[in-house]
């Protein structure tokens, strides 16, 4: 039997970039099975009605409510599918026109779990955000990840963080605001300050804390600040 | 009719709400919470028999609730429902703890095979 070939070596910024798919496609594949256990439950649910015909209690309106909830689950399914497609695509090339708040919306919907877990919900006001920038949108996320999870991890349970882009002049601001306050607690973040550090020179963009509002300002890279 | 009293606590309601109703068809007393908190309250108000937990839950994971639910109603019968294929580190968290599992999607043969087998536990049949 051949030896099992060692893991190559990547750069820190690499690997965290790893780590951060590894963590979308483990959170999606979490949330696609609990889906796939609603709709197999309401079409279970369904059988059962149909094999006991007139025997059933409630039979038509169970069954229906029955299709419903397999159609409901199906539509937020598509939705979670679409936005993880498109979050799949944004690492096909690291220079783009995108708007922001495309980008930071997928992200929110697709670590709505992580968050909810933690009983934190995240809201944002992204459709009024238009503008585009150029840059690498999938960076974009990762330093808006490594954030969201630093305040989910310190967020009272109960609390919402609410994400807001906007674009304009040749830069773009990403603000985060906690309205539970932010404790830092014992548990590691998924960046280390030294990685988010790295990310955020990669990314052009610098962070400014203005009260309990975390400031992620960022450059277009097609003005002449940027470095593309 | 089958008496055994059964509470599904899952935060997905429609998984819950369904998994109990198809339990009751089947004879059992099943009633189905969202939340973690919402169990604790039901079972300190009536006693069950047997408790299908979902292992991820918003604030409390099923392994933590299962230990509330047994400090109140040591007998319990206890399925985790999980979508995690990993489960010798599920079962590494509580080895002192008495309970059985199934994979979420569930098939639902298999997870009555499980009940029956529970329901069997605790009337010693």
């Amino acid at each position: 039997m051949s030896a099992i070939p060692p893991r190559p070596v990547r750069d820190p910024l690499t690997e965290i970039r790893f780590r951060f798919l590894g963590k979308v496609l483990a959170t999606f594949s979490h949330e696609l099975k609990n889906h796939l256990a609603v709709i197999k439950e309401s079409n279970g649910l369904v059988g059962d009605l149909v094999g006991m015909g007139s025997r059933a209690p409630s039979g038509p309106e169970a069954s229906r409510a029955a299709v419903e909830a397999v159609e409901r689950q199906v539509g937020r399914t598509l939705s979670l599918i679409r936005h993880f497609n498109r979050f799949a695509h944004r690492m096909d090339t690291p220079s783009v026109v995108y708007r922001p708040a495309e980008a930071i919306e997928e992200l929110t919907v697709l670590i709505q779990r992580l968050a909810s877990q933690a009983r934190v919900a995240l809201s944002g006001g992204f459709a009024a955000a238009g503008g585009e920038v150029r840059g690498d949108p999938a960076l974009l996320q990762l330093v808006v990840f490594c954030l969201l999870d630093r305040l989910i991890r310190a967020a009272p349970p109960g609390s919402t963080i609410a994400v807001e882009v906007s674009v304009g002049r040749g830069r773009a601001r990403v603000d985060i605001r906690p309205d539970g306050g932010f404790a830092p607690g014992g548990e590691e973040a998924f960046c280390s300050p030294e990685e988010l550090e790295g990310l955020l020179d990669q990314l052009g963009g610098e962070l400014e804390r203005l009260g309990g509002i975390w400031r992620l300002n960022f450059v277009d890279k097609r003005t002449p600040d940027g470095v593309n | 009719m089958n008496e055994s009293r059964v509470l599904v606590v899952d935060d997905e309601v429609d998984f819950a709400s369904t998994l109990a109703e198809r339990l009751q068809l089947r004879g059992y007393r099943a009633e189905a919470v969202f939340s973690p908190e919402d169990a604790v309250a039901v079972i300190k108000e009536r006693p069950f028999d047997i408790l299908l937990l979902d292992l991820k839950m918003p604030g409390m994971s099923g392994i933590d609730l299962l230990r509330v639910a047994r400090g109140l109603l040591p007998d319990v019968e206890v399925i985790l429902l999980t979508g995690h294929l990993d489960l010798e580190a599920v079962l590494e968290q509580v080895p002192e703890e008495h309970f059985d599992y199934i994979l979420k999607p569930i098939d639902i043969k298999v997870l009555l095979e499980k009940v029956e087998r529970a329901r069997a536990r605790r009337t010693g049949g």
